[in-house]
């Protein structure tokens, strides 16, 4: 109940807006957070960033350089500037795949340990596939290798089978958590990661809503993701000779400093 | 009128076609930020379809650049 009060006793619904009752918890029912310095005074919208901005590294990734493509059968990728895009072909075993290394974002620990796992980390992103396959599997992930594929060793992503997501994740073993979710055809879902090393626990939030939570020790990466850490996007058609596309857009990692 | 001109995709059926191969002969293409390009095939290529892939890559104004890491 605290949650529902600063730390001078205001009900932070009045604080939020008095003339808008369902303010006061987001969708998921939790209390909005009132943001103040200091003094106790609220930040204004420019402070809230700035102090958003100090807490952390936010990393908007660009989609459209930087990118290793990686093309089998009669696959192809596409790079854009808000999007990336990658097509499976239309003959059976076809690939298409991009990955980039996620370097230079840890501030406490060297800079060849690109991911440090000890703080929490956000991926956020928007997703779409096109065309069903029944057996195309596409994924997003953060890992240690950059062929596609299940995760092996340590790494959190999202995987889509055909339209069924899946969020997975690997520390010593693959964690796989249904997120009972089926993307529409050329519909874009909104994805939310949220990796916490304290609890320890991995969330997927898809279009605002947690959908699956992963809390096996095992299937939750520690420490950092080591020397190599790319990002990868791929989609693969499997044994069906038709074309997948897998689109991720706007990707944002977002890590506390 | 319109008259648009560009290549024929790069990808690993579209060698085979070029190159003379059977399907499944090259498998994998990968394409560097940088611009240098690594094909991977089933047998060795002779020096005949090494020339021939290398003008194929170069009508893709490939490859340019040096590997950097990734």
């Amino acid at each position: 109940m605290s949650d529902l009060f600063d730390k001078y006793g205001h009900p932070i619904r009045a604080l939020i807006n008095p003339d808008c009752p369902s303010d006061l918890f987001d969708k998921s029912g939790r209390p909005h957070i009132v943001v103040e310095n200091a003094d106790g005074i609220d930040l204004s919208t420019g402070e809230f960033l700035a102090a958003l901005l100090k807490g952390g590294n936010l990393l908007h990734i660009p989609t459209n350089a930087g990118w290793t493509a990686v093309i089998a059968q009669a696959g192809s990728t596409l790079q854009a500037v808000s999007q990336f895009r990658v097509n499976s072909g239309a003959t059976a075993g076809g690939k298409g795949l991009l990955h980039s290394l996620m370097e230079g974002l840890a501030n406490d620990i060297a800079y060849a340990t690109p991911v440090n796992l000890t703080k929490k980390l956000y991926l956020i992103f928007g997703c779409a596939r096109y065309i069903s396959v029944a057996t195309a599997i596409a994924r997003f992930q953060l890992k240690q290798v950059s062929t596609e594929g299940a995760l092996a060793a340590k790494g959190i992503g999202l995987r889509v089978d055909n339209y069924a997501l899946v969020g997975e994740s690997y520390g010593t073993e693959l964690g796989e958590v249904s997120l009972a979710t089926s993307l529409l055809d050329s519909k874009e879902a909104g994805i939310v990661i949220v990796f916490d090393p304290d609890t320890p626990k991995i969330e997927w939030y898809v279009n605002g809503v947690l959908k699956g939570t992963q809390t096996t020790a095992a299937k939750i990466p520690t420490v950092s993701l080591g020397g190599y850490a790319p990002l990868v996007t791929s989609v693969i058609n499997g044994a069906t000779a038709a074309s997948a596309s897998w689109l991720v857009m706007r990707p944002i990692f977002w890590q506390e400093r | 009128m319109k008259y648009l001109f560009e290549e024929t995709e790069l990808n690993p059926v579209e060698l085979e076609k070029q190159l003379g191969l059977e399907r499944g002969d090259i498998k994998e293409i990968t394409i560097y930020p940088e611009g240098a390009v690594e094909v991977e095939t089933a047998d060795e290529l002779s020096s005949t379809q090494q020339t021939k892939l290398k003008n194929i890559l170069k009508s893709h104004s490939l490859p340019r650049g040096k590997r950097a890491m990734s």
